[in-house]
C-alpha cells in the first residue's frame, strides 16, 4: 500500500501498529513531473490519497490532477484500488474550500475515467476526511441515517424530519467531503 | 472499504443465525481519532430501510479479535438463557466470521434512545430524575441477573474476578494504609458470606451501555465485552449510580473523584435505598453493602485498561482517586449496610 500525504502527517506509527505493510510519499515529492519517483510500475495493491494531492495552485489544477492520476494509475497493479479524498466545491458550510482538492463527484469521476480507472464508487465523509466519524455510500438512505444519528440531539427536529423525506436527495450534492474509490481492471 | 463491505454482505448472509436478504447497504462509524483498541462499527440496512437492522463490529487491531469473540459468545449464551424475552433485554447475536485477517461480530441494531444522550448532565444533578431512572434501571438489571442465575459447581466465597483485579491494583498503585484496611475488610466480608449461585454480570453497567427501546419500551443492555459469571453482583449494581455521579463532575481526576464522592454521599438518604429496594433482596448470589460494593467497582475500573490492553487511560486515575475518597468517608450507617 502507498499513502500520499501532507509532509507533517504521521501515518507511519499507525500503520506499523496495525501491521499493514506500507510506503509513504509526501505531497511535495509527488506533485512534480518527476513522480512517481522511486516506485516501479504496478508496485502496489492499494494507493490512498485521503487528503488528495495537496497543492493550491488553482491555475492548471485540473491538468495537474490528470497527471497525478496517471502517475498513480501506473503504480497500481491489475485488480488494485485507489482511494482519493477531495472536498466538495459546493460544500454549503464553505469549509471544503479551505481544503486544497476541491471538486465535484462528476468532475472527479471524469478525471479518474480518463486516467484509466473504472468501477468508481463515492463515499461521503463526516465531519472531515482525515479522521472521519462516518463514511457512507453516497445515497439518500445513508445520508439520512448519518444526519439523524449524529445530530439527533443537536439539530432541530423539523430539519431532521425533512432528511427522512425525498428532500434529502438535494443534500447529497452538499456533503462537505468525499472519498472516491476506483479500481484498476484485473 | 468497498471490498470489505462486499465481503461483509456475502459472509453475513451465509453465516447468519437467521435468514437475511443479500440486498444490504452499510454505513461506517469509525469515530475519527478514537483509541486504536476501539472497534469500527458498520450499520447494515436491509433494502431501502431508513433504520439499520444490523451492527457489525470490527476491531481496529486484529489482536483484539479475541475480545470481540468472547463478547459474541457471551451474547449467544445470554440470548439462549433469556429465551423468548431475550429481545427485551439484549441485542440478538447474528453472526461471527473472518474477513481477511479481521474478525467481525454482527448483532441486531437496537432502535431507541441511548441513556447517554437522554440523561444529559443536568439529570444527574436532579435527585427526582435520578430516583425515577435508577428505579427503572434496577428492575431491569435484576431481571437480567435473575434470569441468568445458575447453580455454581461449588460453594463460592470470594469471587475470582475480584481477587484478580485486587492483585493487579496492588501491583499498579500504592495503596494507602486506609485502603489496605478496606481491602482486608472486603476479603473478610466475602469469606463470611458464601453463596451457591452464579449469575451473569454485564460488567460495564453504565448509562452509556443502556438503550431505551422504541420498539418494546424496555431497557436494552449493549456492549457485553466485559461480561462474566460471578457470585457477586455488586460490580453491576453500584456501577450505574457511580458512573452517573461521575458524569456530573468536571475537572482533574482528583477533583472529579472528590465531586463524585460528594454526590454519592448526597444520594445515600433516598436514592441508594430506593435503588436497592427496586433491585430487591438477594439470596442466591451476593450483593455487598454500598461502600464495599463501590470499592469493588473502583478497583476494577482502575485496572481494566492495563489488564485488557496493557496501558493506562485517563479515567483510570479518576477511579483510583475515587477509591481513596470512598475509603475516607466516615462510617455513619447506610453506606456500610447498617
Amino acid at each position: 500500500m502507498l499513502v500520499i500525504h501532507p509532509s507533517d502527517a504521521d501515518y507511519d506509527r499507525s500503520f506499523q501498529e496495525f501491521g499493514i505493510p506500507f510506503e509513504t510519499v509526501s505531497f511535495d515529492n509527488f506533485n512534480t513531473d518527476r513522480s512517481p519517483l522511486q516506485f516501479e510500475s504496478g508496485s502496489f495493491d492499494i494507493v490512498a490519497a485521503p487528503l488528495g494531492f495537496g497543492g493550491d495552485n488553482r491555475a492548471g489544477r485540473q491538468s495537474q490532477l490528470g497527471k497525478n492520476l496517471l502517475a498513480v494509475r501506473s503504480l497500481i497493479r491489475a485488480g488494485g484500488m485507489f482511494l482519493l479524498g477531495f472536498s466538495n466545491r459546493w460544500d454549503i458550510r464553505r469549509k471544503g474550500r479551505e481544503f486544497p482538492n476541491s471538486s465535484t463527484t462528476w468532475r472527479i469521476s471524469r478525471s479518474l475515467e480518463k486516467a484509466g480507472f473504472d468501477g468508481m464508487r463515492f463515499y461521503g465523509t463526516f465531519p472531515e476526511p482525515l479522521t472521519p466519524e462516518y463514511i457512507f455510500p453516497l445515497n439518500s438512505q445513508s445520508l439520512a441515517f448519518v444526519l439523524n444519528y449524529r445530530y439527533q440531539h443537536k439539530l432541530p427536529g423539523y430539519f431532521l424530519k425533512l432528511t427522512r423525506t425525498p428532500a434529502v436527495n438535494m443534500l447529497l450534492g452538499f456533503v462537505p467531503f468525499y472519498y472516491a474509490v476506483a479500481s484498476v481492471e484485473a | 472499504m468497498a471490498a470489505l463491505i462486499d465481503d461483509l454482505t456475502t459472509l453475513l448472509v451465509s453465516n447468519s443465525r437467521r435468514s437475511i436478504n443479500n440486498n444490504l447497504n452499510w454505513v461506517m462509524l469509525s469515530n475519527g481519532a478514537a483509541d486504536p483498541n476501539d472497534n469500527v462499527i458498520f450499520f447494515g440496512f436491509e433494502g431501502k430501510a431508513t433504520v439499520p437492522s444490523f451492527v457489525a463490529k470490527v476491531p481496529r487491531l486484529p489482536s483484539n479479535g479475541r475480545i470481540l469473540r468472547e463478547e459474541y459468545d457471551r451474547l449467544v449464551e445470554v440470548w439462549g438463557l433469556l429465551g423468548k424475552d431475550a429481545s427485551l433485554l439484549v441485542p440478538e447475536p447474528l453472526a461471527f466470521f473472518d474477513v481477511g485477517q479481521q474478525q467481525v461480530s454482527v448483532i441486531s441494531f437496537v432502535r431507541g434512545d441511548g441513556l447517554l444522550f437522554s440523561s444529559k448532565k443536568k439529570l444527574w444533578h436532579d435527585p427526582i430524575q435520578v430516583l425515577n431512572l435508577s428505579k427503572t434501571v434496577a428492575g431491569a438489571l435484576r431481571e437480567l441477573h435473575e434470569k441468568t442465575a445458575k447453580e455454581a459447581a461449588a460453594v463460592v466465597k470470594t469471587p475470582t474476578d475480584f481477587l484478580e483485579n485486587l492483585e493487579l491494583f496492588k501491583k499498579i498503585y500504592t495503596p494507602t494504609a486506609e485502603e489496605s484496611l478496606a481491602f482486608s475488610e472486603l476479603e473478610q466480608y466475602f469469606a463470611r458470606h458464601s453463596v451457591h449461585y452464579q449469575t451473569l454480570l454485564h460488567g460495564d453497567f453504565w448509562h452509556g451501555n443502556i438503550i431505551r427501546s422504541s420498539q418494546h419500551g424496555t431497557l436494552i443492555f449493549v456492549d457485553w465485552q466485559h461480561s462474566r459469571w460471578s457470585s457477586d453482583v455488586s460490580a453491576d449494581v453500584y456501577m450505574f449510580l457511580m458512573a452517573g455521579a461521575l458524569s456530573a463532575s468536571r475537572g482533574s481526576p482528583e477533583e472529579r473523584a472528590s465531586l463524585t464522592a460528594k454526590l454519592l454521599v448526597n444520594w445515600q438518604q433516598e436514592i441508594f435505598p430506593a435503588y436497592l429496594a427496586a433491585y430487591g433482596p438477594t439470596e442466591r448470589y451476593s450483593l455487598l453493602p454500598p461502600r464495599l460494593g463501590m470499592q469493588v467497582c473502583c478497583i476494577e475500573k482502575a485496572v481494566r485498561s492495563i489488564r485488557d490492553f496493557g496501558y493506562n487511560q485517563f479515567d483510570d486515575l479518576i477511579w483510583r482517586n475515587l477509591l481513596t475518597e470512598l475509603v475516607n468517608i466516615p462510617k455513619d450507617g447506610f453506606l456500610d449496610g447498617s
